[in-house]
Parts: structure tokens; C-alpha cells; sequence
């Protein structure tokens, strides 16, 4: 297993979130500087969970294109709902592709939109649940809120 | 991103081009207003001398923010001075700038409004309530007003406003979100049958009015508004902005008591899923801007990101809870 740097990138935020915490806040009058200092608090927060984590969107949009695959097998008449579809990234193409789909399925009554309801609307709903929870710390700092800083 | 300090003596030096005075502006250190994240709000407090006598005065100086929203200043600015034109409780705008030379960014001035948006009292909300739905009552069609695209019947208007904030949407994210564009879809293919078409706030609420004692001294924040149906301001306030006063169901009944306008469960729940769609859509301009460095603040990462997917969350939500009563 490779030997990380010392300090490492999250010491050094979890260094970063203290201090504006314990030395910055608690001197801080201002209450838009005030609410800044938590948001840079949640941002950091934000940063120490992606860098644990996977920072990438790679596996999110292999799990939507396999749905979308099985999605065209059983209904190959959904392909022209995906004509023309492009982006510059592979997630850009994926994702306009499940916007395209989830689109048809509002305005259609059939199969094939139960199908999409069914199967790729669950995942889109789960994947961005996930991201919310990610980014949840700089929604809980958003509001400026000290934490353990009471002025 | 404004420099304040930066801004200051720039700020001095366009009020003394601007206002006659005897030997210039002073201006203080500016005061960050601390409320909404689509413009940055300052106080600025100036002094100088006109005819031998000395004058102390205070400006809003409001900044445009790498088009946070989708919104710009000039739109604004025409729209606060057609209402007030038409009577309505709107701060003065004193100057407009476009040139970027001056500090960067467009920018206007408005005289100073005493009084307070924080909290309200109960007869100043009742009359915030009043005069909301006064400005729904205007006869728009023989004012001047100042939208680029007015709707031709009521229809249109969901279609234009659902256009426009997935305009903005598309400019600010960095991979298409689906549910937004299901979204989209939804809502033009579920608008309401008893729609309307007059004047639209676009963001009412707690926050933005001034109020002094009992009575509302201005309407602020103008950026939204459009022509389109009451119903997009009953629901923004109600279902959005003024839930730290009270929740969703007691602002229907509250509406309903203050203003006599009802609002069925149905038409609520479709302009909440509006609004959402909405909010999450100008929010993921946020992101864009921070990207970018146009503004690097974390509160632009926070809107840009867990903000709007907390809408997106909520609209899904309803949404699909309407496949399932489809489904029964």
C-alpha cells in the first residue's frame, strides 16, 4: 500500500476547518463575514468527504447507460427518443439520454414509459439523493450557523 | 467578485461625478447587506457639501454577480422603475452603470429605505400580503411594462417561464439533470386549467420587502418578475421563502383570509413543483459561476450544488408521487 505525504490533503482541511472554527469565527463581528466563515467551513467539509471518497461520476453513469441498454433491448422503439443525442463527455451523452427518456415518459402513456418509470427514474432519483447527501455539510453551513462557536 | 476596499474610493469617485456637490464624496466603509445571494447589497454612506451645507446621505448600491440567476441589471432596473411608476412601493434608482470600468461589473444606486427586512410584524406581513396581491390586481396591460416577451394567453406563460429557467439550468450546469428535464415536461404537460396572466413578483417573501411599524416601505428584488399566473407569488412565498414564518398549509389559509384568493390543494401542489423546478434551476447557475472563479465564495458552491439538489429532490418527490396516483 502506498505511503501518503505528510501532512495529507484531508490534515491539512480538517487543519483548515478548525481554524476558521476556534480562531477565525469566534473573532469575526461581521455577519456576512460570519456567514462565510461556516459556508468555507461546510465547503471544506465538502472536500474531506470527496477526497474519501470517489470523486469521479464514472461508475454513476455506467449504472445509468446499463439501464438505458436494457431499457432499449425490451423496447427498441425508444431509439429514436435518443436520436441526435450528444455531448462532449461520455455523462453529458448518458445523461441527456436518461433526461430524453425520463421526457417521453412524462408525455406517454404505454409500456415502454412504465418501463422508464420504472427502472431509470428509481436510479436518477438514488443517484441524485447521493449527491445531495454528499454536499449535504455545505447545505447544514449554508445559513451561517456556528457549530460549537457561540458568540 | 467585488473588492470592497477596492470598491470604495471607485464608488466615492463615480458619486462625485454624479451628484453636485461643492468638493466631492466621502464615502464610509461599505456595508455588506446581509440578505440574497443573487446581487451583492451594500450600504454606502456618503457625505459631502452642497451650497456651503453639509449633507450625510445613504445609498443602496446593488452589484450584478457574473449573471447569478440569469438575471441582469438592466431588466431589473426597467422593471423597478415601471412600478414604481405605477404607484407601487419601490425604492428610488438614483443611477445605473453598464461600463465594467467603473468597478467591474454593472451596477445601480437607489436611495436609502429606512426600515427593516427582517422579520416582520404581524400587520406589516398582513400588509406585505395586501399589497402582493394589490400588484397581482393591476391592470398590467395598460401600464408600461418593460418584459421582452409578454404571453399571449395564460398557457404561454408556463411555457415561457419554464423555458426560460431551463435556459438558465443549461448555462450553468456541468452535466444535464435529468429530473430537471423531466420536470420541464411535467409542467407544461400539468399547468392548471383556471390560469391568469398579470403582473408576477417572481421572489416575494420574508427578506424581501422593507418594512417600517406596520407598513411596508418597499418591495425589493425585482429580478424575477414577469407576466404570468398569481399563483408562481402565492406559492413562492408560501411553499418557500416564508416558511420560517409559517408552514405551507397555514399560508394558504392565511392568503385565502387576508386576500380572499383560494387556492386548491391541487393548483398549490403544482405551483410548489413550479417553483422548485425554478429555484433549482437559477441555483445551478451558482455553480457555474464558481467554476468559473466569477465568484469563488463557498455560498455559490453550496447554492450551486446541495441547494438545488435539495429542490430537485422535492420536486421528484411530488412528481412522482403523481405517477403513482396515475398508477391506481
Amino acid at each position: 500500500m502506498p505511503e501518503a505525504k505528510r501532512p495529507t490533503v484531508d490534515e491539512v482541511l480538517a487543519g483548515a476547518v478548525h481554524t476558521i472554527e476556534n480562531q477565525l469565527l469566534p473573532n469575526l463581528e461581521d455577519t456576512w463575514a460570519r456567514a462565510a466563515a461556516s459556508q468555507l467551513m461546510g465547503t471544506l467539509e465538502y472536500a474531506r468527504g470527496l477526497i474519501a471518497g470517489d470523486e469521479h461520476v464514472d461508475a454513476r453513469v455506467d449504472a445509468v447507460e446499463g439501464v438505458i441498454a436494457d431499457l432499449l433491448r425490451d423496447h427498441p422503439g425508444l431509439e429514436a427518443m435518443l436520436e441526435g443525442s450528444e455531448g462532449e463527455t461520455r455523462g453529458f451523452r448518458v445523461l441527456d439520454q436518461a433526461s430524453r427518456l425520463l421526457s417521453h415518459a412524462v408525455a406517454n402513456d404505454s409500456a415502454e414509459a412504465d418501463a422508464i418509470r420504472e427502472q431509470l427514474r428509481p436510479l436518477i432519483v438514488q443517484q441524485a439523493t447521493d449527491t445531495l447527501n454528499e454536499t449535504m455539510p455545505m447545505l447544514t453551513a449554508f445559513g451561517g450557523r456556528p457549530r460549537r462557536v457561540e458568540r | 467578485m467585488l473588492n470592497v476596499e477596492v470598491a470604495r474610493p471607485q464608488i466615492a469617485a463615480y458619486l462625485s461625478a454624479k451628484l453636485s456637490t461643492d468638493d466631492g464624496v466621502e464615502v464610509g466603509p461599505l456595508e455588506r447587506i446581509t440578505i440574497g445571494h443573487s446581487r451583492g447589497m451594500f450600504r454606502v454612506n456618503a457625505s459631502y457639501r452642497q451650497g456651503g451645507e453639509a449633507v450625510e446621505r445613504s445609498f443602496a448600491l446593488r452589484v450584478e454577480q457574473a449573471g447569478m440567476f440569469g438575471t441582469n441589471t438592466l431588466d431589473e432596473v426597467r422593471t423597478m422603475r415601471s412600478m414604481r411608476a405605477a404607484g407601487f412601493p419601490v425604492a428610488n434608482i438614483r443611477f445605473v452603470e453598464f461600463d465594467p470600468a467603473v468597478i467591474g461589473t454593472p451596477f445601480f444606486v437607489m436611495d436609502w429605505v429606512e426600515g427593516s427586512s427582517g422579520p416582520p410584524n404581524d400587520a406589516a406581513l398582513r400588509d406585505y400580503v395586501t399589497k402582493l396581491h394589490e400588484l397581482h390586481q393591476i391592470d398590467w396591460r395598460k401600464k408600461e411594462v418593460p418584459f421582452a416577451r409578454i404571453p399571449s394567453v395564460p398557457i404561454d406563460a408556463v411555457h415561457q417561464q419554464v423555458d426560460r429557467w431551463m435556459d438558465v439550468h443549461r448555462w450553468g450546469r456541468v452535466l444535464p439533470e435529468p429530473l430537471l428535464e423531466e420536470a420541464a415536461t411535467w409542467l407544461k404537460r400539468n399547468a392548471p386549467d383556471d390560469l391568469h396572466l398579470t403582473l408576477v413578483h417572481g421572489d416575494p417573501g420574508p427578506l424581501n420587502f422593507i418594512h417600517k411599524g406596520d407598513e411596508v416601505q418597499a418591495f425589493t428584488d425585482w429580478e424575477f418578475s414577469h407576466i404570468g399566473d398569481p399563483n408562481e407569488d402565492w406559492l413562492f412565498l408560501g411553499g418557500m421563502r416564508g416558511r420560517g414564518v409559517m408552514e405551507p398549509p397555514q399560508w394558504r389559509e392565511y392568503i385565502a383570509d387576508v386576500t380572499g384568493h383560494v387556492i386548491t390543494k391541487e393548483t398549490w401542489a403544482y405551483w410548489d413543483v413550479f417553483n422548485q423546478f425554478k429555484g433549482a434551476c437559477a441555483n445551478t447557475s451558482a455553480l457555474r459561476i464558481f467554476i468559473t472563479g466569477a465568484n469563488p465564495a463557498p455560498n455559490m458552491a453550496a447554492i450551486g450544488t446541495a441547494l438545488k439538489l435539495s429542490m430537485v429532490q422535492h420536486l421528484s418527490t411530488i412528481i412522482g408521487m403523481s405517477y403513482a396516483r396515475e398508477g391506481e
